[in-house]
């Protein structure tokens, strides 16, 4: 029982953090409190791994991240390990050249859903390091931790994937005629 | 001119450098900066809104209790000698009258896993209140009816519309682990959820409730919602709603096989 209101002490502060990773790498609620639900349970089967006073929310974030492998798999779906398609990286430095001047105007006529489900259509690997180092605040080294990469493929990973969510949403928005079309 | 790398232009956006000296003269750079710093703010903005409910606070709590509780189970105590039992026998006897007590007060209070069903069933209801992208808007019954053999495999029963009732769509749920079926009826009263689950209606936790001259219902409560269920062939239908648990009881008094051409 001490144990239990230990780990509860512990973890579910970050429970909206986790909540929200996991609607990032879900896109949809009811999937996501099920994520959410399954990593609490399997951080509490492994609470006597944790060791106090190390960072909680990155522990957390390791088993969600490692619960959705499961998911995807038990799904048959080969994702969050898969490399950048070499397709998508030659179409990623292909856009280097637009104009960015009118960036922000042009973000801020997206609805969030409109942002998250921009962001969902980026890689798994590539989505979940941008989530956290942008909206949860992690350090690179945190993210680095949690996705267990070298913190030099999160420097690499956070800036192509920015660049990718900005180039798709700039697609959306050409194609609602917010903005003229790539010459 | 050689223009920053990836790895510079995300140290100077993290802050960890403050700034570089190139940028001072590089328009494309700057921009670039600018443009990543936009992509930063927007997606933070998108997220500030989103936390988690009430209801899934409560659900993890009630299912690591359960998981403590199966845990103990299947880790019985190691067997002591006959001799210390004997010698301890009057501790051991104050000590289990305490824990009995403290069970007996604990089990008033612990939400069991009907409640938390209960809260599953009450966040399902929630979740189509929000409209969410899984939702399929319709209010035609037999469309509906086509959406759920098409993915759930099953027609479920519809109530008989008219007197203020109308379909709004429905949409795939989760619950207890499976994958169940929801639509969502405009009632005079506001929204309700109408949840079909295989569950009997007592393993939710469910009470009866008589009604003059009606037959009765299965009826609960759980934050501001109130559910009513009703066992319909190899379904329970629940119904879930802000409302009174009268109206809720009617519409599932109005529960027909849908007609179809």
């Amino acid at each position: 029982m001490a144990d239990r209101e230990h780990f509860e002490a512990a973890a579910l502060p970050h429970l909206d953090t986790i909540y929200r990773a996991a609607y990032a790498l879900c896109g949809n609620h009811a999937e996501a409190e099920d994520l959410v639900q399954a990593t609490f349970l399997r951080a509490w089967k492994r609470f006597d791994t944790y060791r106090p006073g190390t960072n909680c929310r990155a522990w957390l974030l390791r088993i969600l991240r490692n619960r959705w492998i499961d998911v995807l798999r038990h799904k048959g779906v080969t994702g969050p390990m898969a490399p950048l398609p070499q397709d998508l990286a030659a179409e990623d430095a292909g856009r280097t050249q637009t104009s960015w001047s009118n960036a922000e105007d042009v973000l801020e006529n997206f609805s969030d859903e409109q942002v998250i489900a921009a962001l969902r259509e980026l890689p798994d690997e590539q989505r979940l390091a941008l989530f956290l180092l942008d909206v949860e605040g992690l350090t690179q080294e945190e993210v680095a931790d949690v996705l267990d990469v070298a913190v030099g493929t999160v420097k690499s990973r956070t800036s192509r994937a920015r660049r990718a969510l900005r180039e798709r949403l700039f697609d959306r928005a050409r194609d609602l005629g917010w903005m003229g079309r790539k010459p | 001119m050689t223009h920053l790398t990836d790895e510079e232009l995300e140290a100077v956006l993290l802050g960890d450098a403050k700034g570089h000296p190139h940028l001072e003269v590089c328009a494309l750079c700057r921009s670039r900066l600018e443009a990543q710093r936009a992509v930063r703010t927007r997606l933070r903005e998108a997220f500030a809104g989103m936390h988690s409910s009430d209801v899934l606070r409560q659900t993890i709590r009630a299912n690591l209790r359960q998981a403590d509780d199966e845990s103990g189970q299947r880790s019985p105590a190691p067997r002591a000698s006959r001799s210390v039992l004997v010698r301890l026998w009057p501790v051991l006897a104050a000590a289990a009258v305490l824990v009995l007590a403290v069970l007996v007060t604990a089990n008033l209070y612990r939400p069991s896993r009907a409640a938390a069903a209960q809260m599953e069933l009450v966040t399902i209801h929630q979740q189509n209140l929000s409209a969410h992208g899984e939702f399929h808007a319709e209010a035609d019954p037999a469309e509906l009816a086509d959406y759920f053999t098409t993915h759930l495999g099953f027609q479920p029963e519809f109530p008989h519309l008219g007197e203020g009732l109308q379909l709004r769509g429905c949409c795939k749920a989760h619950f207890r682990g499976e994958i169940v079926g929801s639509y969502v009826v405009e009632t005079p009263q506001g929204v309700v959820s109408v949840i079909a689950v295989t569950d009997t209606p007592r393993s939710l936790g469910l009470r009866a409730v008589p009604r003059e001259g009606k037959p009765s219902v299965l009826a609960g409560a759980y934050a501001r919602c109130r559910l009513a269920a009703r066992r319909v062939g190899d379904y329970t239908y629940c119904v879930v709603g802000e409302t009174s648990l009268d109206l809720l009881a009617d519409l599932l008094d109005r529960l027909v096989t849908p007609q179809r051409d």
